[in-house]
């Protein structure tokens, strides 16, 4: 029997060729055993499809569909989160500010004036060690919020066009411990202390 | 792209390749009910059958563009299925099924065949016979009679020798013929 059960699956669905089914058929005529199992075979293949089964439907294409946008909307989907040039620009930055400072000559605090830089918060602003900081486009504001106060630092400036912000940290702080911590979120894309 | 109902399944994957979600809307109604189908089959959930559809329906878009067209696109779809499932129940720590039929006999006994014969039409019966066979057996039944697939197509899509699905075939159906009488004998 097991030599033949292929072929009596595929008479019960109707895609045996033609001259095999008549050579089964007329065995089935010569061996009763085997006309039942191909009976057993061809009542299995009719309850098996009509059993009544509901899907889905359109409630299941409004959850793809749904899927299918945040797929879209994903931009790590679509960039590698480490984006080479970013930390090329703010070396760039860097240059440029340093080049600004020397071109416009000695800092005004060295010939006695002031300068005004306080937050509009009326915050002091740290005077400690500056770092430069870009994160993720996914980034939230609690995600932002939450990497800045665990390094006890303050967002001095920022965002730039290219998204770098500029941190300030407190006087007694560890530049090389901020920056391994700030590094460690998966939300922070590049970090450079001066 | 506009789309009709003539629209082969091979046509539409190229439209979705392109990010034509018209096309995929189109894949979805046509082939959604037997994905689903196949999957309950598999799963026997029919929340988890739900879930893995969308997560099948997901892979085919993302994969259109890889279709090769080395088998047919049901086939390949069913594959997708397939491994989808195999990854869920690794996930969830299930083992990997292996063929145990060694030691089933290589006949049913003609008073269990008569018997099963009996039941095989009440459909409550067949789905409560089904449920207790282990989910390799039930698929390769759904994979056979419903869907009506050749052993080699069922090979490719459950990455197994022919010759494999030919076995699991037939101890599937001598152990449902079991099932089905016991059902049939108790009261």
């Amino acid at each position: 029997m097991k030599e033949i059960d292929e072929q009596l699956n595929l008479w019960a669905t109707g895609r045996l060729p033609e001259a095999e089914r008549r050579a089964l058929e007329q065995k089935m005529e010569e061996d009763p055993a085997l006309a039942r199992e191909a009976e057993f075979a061809k009542a299995l293949k009719g309850s098996l499809q009509n059993e009544p089964v509901t899907g889905p439907g359109e409630l299941g294409l409004a959850r793809l569909q749904k899927s299918l946008r945040e797929e879209g909307e994903d931009p790590s989907a679509l960039l590698p989160r480490k984006n080479f040039w970013k930390p090329v620009a703010i070396a760039a930055s860097v240059i440029v500010a340093v080049q600004a400072v020397m071109l416009v000559g000695p800092a005004p605090w060295e010939d006695g004036s002031t300068v005004d830089m306080a937050p509009a918060s009326g915050e002091l602003v740290p005077q400690g060690p500056r770092l430069q900081i870009v994160f993720a486009p996914t980034a939230t504001m609690t995600d932002i919020q939450t990497a800045v106060l665990n390094v006890n630092g303050s967002i001095v400036a920022g965002p730039s066009a290219l998204g770098v912000f500029r941190l300030a940290l407190s006087e007694e702080a560890s530049t090389e411990a901020a920056v391994q911590t700030l590094r460690d979120y998966d939300f922070v894309e590049e970090v450079i202390a001066p | 792209m506009a789309v009709s109902e003539q629209d082969t399944d091979e046509r539409l994957l190229h439209a979705m390749a392109g990010g034509d979600m018209e096309a995929m809307t189109a894949f979805y109604r046509r082939h959604e009910t037997r994905l689903y189908r196949y999957l309950l089959a598999k799963l026997n959930d029919s929340f988890a059958a739900a879930d893995l559809l969308n997560e099948v329906m997901l892979e085919v878009w993302r994969s259109a563009a890889r279709f090769a067209g080395r088998a047919k696109v049901t086939t390949w779809m069913f594959g997708i299925a397939h491994n989808k499932v195999m990854s869920f129940w690794r996930k969830q720590g299930r083992r990997e099924f292996t063929e145990l039929d060694d030691n089933l006999p290589d006949d049913t006994p003609g008073a269990d065949l008569e018997q099963a014969l009996s039941v095989v039409k009440d459909g409550e019966v067949l789905r409560a016979c089904m449920r207790t066979l282990s989910e390799p057996h039930r698929e390769v039944l759904h994979l056979v009679f419903f869907e009506e697939l050749d052993y080699s197509e069922i090979g490719r899509i459950l990455k197994v020798p022919e010759g494999t699905v030919k076995s699991r075939v037939y101890h599937a159906k001598i152990l449902l013929k079991k099932q089905l009488a016991n059902a049939m004998r108790s009261p």
